[in-house]
């Protein structure tokens, strides 16, 4: 067996499927690494524990409306963060409880009901410099004004639909 | 599980009496509705104004965006749709031209 490392164009995608750009063959797509978990795209709702997690995220970022560079944060700076709230404990978080599933959750979160409207969390490839040193991606950051919709909605995704 | 982990499945809980195809009664909807801006209370959540005109989708103010703009899927479906009604339309005068070919032929 031969393995190619392909790039393939935007007009490759069907749906959930691209299309091999070397051997024509249609392969289901699991995870687009600028968008998320593509088959979180047409999510209507989100799982209970998704919506406890945006909430205590939520809850973390505060009142800002802003989008300071400092709200760009990695996986694993957001672990470590959301573990050390008094809430983490005590709530049903479910795979974002441990720190291997929580990388698939947060691609779920980056990639969840955006066929419905704009990413619950905006993901970034670019580095980020500090006076001490630069820190390379990808990172996140939460959009609040979606964010805020979705779980005043309970988690409903596509709040067009009522 | 905790308080606040409970209020947040009842939120959903309630928003679902709401959704489209939901089996609830009018009177059963607007006790979701009430319960509903209770729970958002208690999670110090902005409450939702049902008196309010929907906007994107949302009750909420502020909350929502022009889908037709800013859902670059949406953007594409509607491009798509303009793509193909040009097609259909260039189809159709092509018919037109050769029925009207056909018409002006002479029978045998």
């Amino acid at each position: 067996m031969t393995i190619k490392t392909v790039k393939v164009e935007h007009s490759q995608f069907f749906g959930n499927f691209i299309k091999c750009p070397d051997c024509d063959i249609t392969i289901k797509l699991l995870q687009n690494t600028s968008v998320g978990a593509s088959y979180a795209k047409n999510w209507t709702v989100l799982p209970d524990s998704h919506i406890i997690f945006l909430g205590l995220w939520r809850k973390l970022v505060g009142k800002t409306t802003e989008a300071p560079e400092d709200e760009w944060i990695t996986k694993q700076e957001l672990f470590e963060k959301v573990s050390r709230h008094d809430d983490f404990k005590d709530s049903a978080l479910g795979g974002f409880k441990n720190r291997v599933p929580f990388n698939g959750r947060i691609s779920e979160l980056v990639g969840a009901g955006t066929a419905f409207g704009d990413p619950l969390v905006s993901k970034s490839s670019q580095l980020k410099s500090t006076t001490f040193n630069t820190v390379r991606g990808p990172f996140y950051r939460l959009n609040i004004q979606r964010t805020d919709v979705v779980l005043g909605q309970g988690g409903l995704l596509d709040g067009g639909k009522l | 599980m905790s308080e606040k982990d409970q209020h947040w499945k009842d939120l959903k809980a309630q928003w679902a009496h709401l959704k489209r195809g939901s089996n609830a009664s009018e009177v059963e909807k607007g006790a979701a509705k009430e319960k509903i801006n209770e729970i958002q209370e208690k999670l110090g959540l902005e409450k939702t104004k049902w008196d309010q005109p929907r906007q994107g989708g949302s009750h909420l103010q502020g909350g929502g965006s022009d889908a037709s703009t800013a859902n670059p899927m949406l953007s594409k479906i509607l491009g798509t749709v303009l793509e193909i009604r040009r097609e259909l339309g260039e189809l159709a005068s092509e018919v037109n031209k050769m029925k009207a070919m056909g018409e002006a032929k002479p029978s045998a």
